[in-house]
């Protein structure tokens, strides 16, 4: 509507300046519309320049996250470097589970990530975005024809992640992965867990003399220690990695 | 004026003698813009780089501007029905051979072939419109001039865009053939001579002169965009053509009979009006060039979508300025001056806070504001300044006029293009922040390109206002007395 404004005050201005005879009259009308013209003008520049007539709206959706690569046991968020400042990155995660390419955040200038370790034990995703909307329907009458009523202003990814999860750049991941694929490696990994289990067996067996006959409780007791030197040593790897 | 009659005192067809004129110079001035888009497919077509695929353009201009002064020597001297014909007659022989050119030498050649048809079409055009009209039409008349020198430069690009996109930079020319081919044939018939001629000496010193100094004054300010007001060659060009034209100037003001009257400039009112159209002309084409790079570089459009943007402008041109014209028939200048010039820096001030998100379609009109506010000043202060000579003297005031506007349009063009380039290099960031931090790098650089646009476009704002003040200047029409006066000039002059 401001541009139907700007035209139809325009063209009076000529009209008033430039047909209108009586001098007095021409003053008035030419004044009038010329004045309608400035202010037409300035509502436009104000409007795409100082965002006039619109005003910022935050919306904040939520979703479950999943490791970034599922081929592994570990639960993976992956972060891509895009300058060498590490200071803008590009993170990777799923959001189902089994998928095969996973998604990332936007490389953008609108867009801010953060992680943040928390106790639950599910993975979330919250983003909001902000855009300026329109006011008022006022304001979009007004201005609606330009369609700057939806623009993004920013997107801030906040990460939520249980503590067991592993946040690493995408080239520690490659290394990890690479280093754990190692024959070598696995076949000593397999000794010292073997190691590892047999000797806090062993002590788990002097403090509680019970647990030699107790078969069930034995296998049980095997799997969470192999585990927990898994995750030992997974996170011994991971800080040599950085 | 119930009849029109040419300068044998025979009748003519004066409606079929304008057609012809306005259709084949439309024609010519079309090419001053054309190629604009075609550059990266000519650049593939004939292997050759940025800087020389634009001699076909710089090279174009530079002839274009070398001939407008000489258009009045020869306009006095051949008769204008067959001075019209053979600058279309060449014009179209540089048609055909940039149509058909096999190798990038001979579409040069055409290039600078058609140029020399256009530098004697366009003045010329004016002369005789200017010349078939009574004073108190000849707003009008120039009206319809206008439609021609404004609108033809301002589609040439999007015409273009949209035909390489659809055929091939052959047919840029290739469809001018035709066209001209009819233009050739009708002026056979309906193009008669209507300007007087006599025989006056052609003075090769002031010729070379003239040649030697715009050509070479052009040349520099049309290398500021590349090389930078400290270039060793823009220096050297522009003092050279500044000292050239010196001389030109004193040779003519000395001479008894002159190759260019530059005693045109004893009337004040043609003093002013060619200032006022010179700086509306630079604000004109500065900003005709720094839009649709911002709207190409910041928006990423194609050549064609940023024509295609600009072009209502362009159009509003084309529909306003036979009607400014008219207006200009009933009141005079200054009233359509003062008018055009508030819209002018009105719709030039709403540029400068531009940014990198302002919405394309307030481009579009805030542009047509422009170019409505131009449609109102440019031919009308023109038609002013001619009306205030003598009829003997309006081919040598088209002539000045028209030279001055292209020197104009030149320096405004180079002084806007710098501004935009160097501010715009100040204030891009360091070459270390693209690879330590890519997207801050982007904004920054974005902000660099656009604060250049600012720059530039408070320059053109400044000529805006400048033109303002002068608007003030100009004379309301002029009363009855002096129309009469000069309408017996006409009569004793045996104009029609």
């Amino acid at each position: 509507m401001i541009l139907v404004l700007l035209v139809i005050s325009a063209v009076a201005f000529f009209v008033s300046f430039i047909y209108t005879d009586n001098p007095i009259s021409r003053r008035m009308l030419t004044l009038i519309s010329g004045a309608v013209v400035l202010l037409s003008l300035l509502a436009i520049v104000a409007n795409y320049y100082d965002h006039y007539g619109l005003h910022k709206v935050s919306v904040t959706s939520t979703k479950k996250i999943y490791s970034a690569d599922q081929s592994s046991s570990m639960n993976l968020i992956l972060y891509q470097k895009i300058g060498t400042s590490g200071k803008e990155n590009v993170y990777i995660y799923s959001t189902k589970l089994k998928q095969k390419t996973p998604q990332h955040t936007q490389a953008d200038e609108y867009t801010t990530n953060k992680v943040k370790n928390i106790s639950s034990n599910t993975a979330k995703l919250k983003t909001t975005k902000t855009y300026w909307e329109y006011k008022s329907n006022a304001s979009k009458f007004w201005f609606g024809i330009a369609e700057n009523g939806h623009e993004l202003v920013k997107r801030v990814n906040n990460f939520e992640i249980p503590k067991t999860w592993i946040r690493l750049s995408t080239s520690q991941a490659k290394e990890l992965k690479k280093e754990l694929a190692d024959s070598k490696f696995q076949q000593q990994v397999k000794k010292e867990a073997a190691a590892y289990v047999e000797e806090k067996m062993k002590a788990a067996v002097i403090k509680d003399p019970s647990l030699a006959t107790n078969k069930v409780e034995q296998e049980k007791m095997e799997k969470q220690l192999a585990a927990k030197f898994q995750s030992e040593m997974i996170k011994k790897l991971i800080s040599k990695l950085k | 004026m119930s009849e029109a009659i040419d300068s044998n005192g025979k009748k003519y067809n004066r409606i079929m003698l304008i057609v012809v004129l306005l259709i084949g110079t439309f024609c010519t001035v079309l090419n001053q813009t054309i190629l604009a888009t075609a550059y990266p497919t000519l650049m593939k077509a004939f292997d050759i780089s940025t800087s020389t695929v634009q001699w076909l353009t710089t090279g174009f201009l530079m002839v274009n501007g070398i001939m407008i002064p000489v258009s009045a020597w020869l306009s006095s001297r051949f008769n204008s029905k067959w001075l019209y014909i053979s600058a279309m007659g060449i014009f179209e022989i540089g048609t055909i051979m940039a149509w058909a050119a096999p190798n990038y030498g001979v579409l040069l050649a055409g290039r600078l072939t058609q140029a020399l048809g256009v530098g004697v079409a366009m003045p010329l055009m004016q002369t005789i419109m200017l010349s078939i009209f009574p004073v108190d039409k000849r707003g009008t008349a120039m009206g319809l001039a206008g439609v021609v020198v404004g609108v033809a430069p301002a589609i040439g690009p999007t015409l273009s865009g949209w035909i390489i996109d659809t055929w091939q930079w052959r047919d840029l020319f290739g469809m001018i053939i035709p066209i001209m081919a009819v233009v050739l044939v009708l002026a056979l018939f309906f193009m008669k001579p209507v300007i007087e001629t006599g025989k006056p000496k052609l003075d090769w010193l002031s010729l070379a002169l003239s040649t030697a100094g715009f050509g070479s004054l052009l040349y520099g300010f049309s290398s500021v965009g590349d090389d930078g007001w400290g270039s060793k060659t823009v220096i050297f060009t522009l003092v050279i053509g500044t000292i050239l034209i010196a001389f030109f100037v004193w040779r003519q003001l000395k001479m008894e009979k002159p190759f260019l009257q530059l005693r045109v400039f004893t009337s004040k009112e043609f003093t002013i009006a060619t200032i006022l159209s010179s700086v509306v002309m630079i604000a004109l084409v500065g900003v005709e060039m720094v839009v649709p790079l911002y709207l190409q570089i910041v928006h990423g459009m194609s050549a064609l979508n940023s024509g295609l943007t600009l072009l209502p402008g362009a159009l509003m041109m084309a529909v306003m300025s036979p009607i400014t014209g008219r207006a200009f028939d009933r009141i005079g200048a200054k009233r359509l001056s003062i008018a055009g010039l508030f819209l002018l820096t009105a719709g030039t001030l709403s540029f400068v806070m531009i940014t990198k998100q302002t919405p394309v379609i307030y481009i579009t009109f805030l542009y047509g504001v422009r170019m409505f506010g131009i449609s109102m000043v440019m031919m009308p202060a023109t038609t002013a300044g001619m009306n205030a000579l003598p009829t003997n003297l309006i081919s040598h005031g088209t002539a000045v006029n028209n030279t001055v506007r292209q020197v104009a349009s030149s320096i405004g063009t180079a002084i806007l293009i710098s501004v935009l380039s160097n501010v715009t290099k100040n204030q891009m960031p360091g070459k270390a922040l693209l690879s330590s931090s890519p997207l801050e790098y982007k904004v920054k650089a974005f902000d660099a390109t656009i604060s250049g646009y600012h720059a530039a476009f408070w320059i053109a704002v400044i000529f805006c206002l400048a033109g303002f003040v002068i608007s003030f200047f100009m004379k309301n029409k002029i009363d009855n007395s002096q129309v009469v006066n000069n309408e017996k000039e006409n009569i004793q002059g045996g104009k029609a």
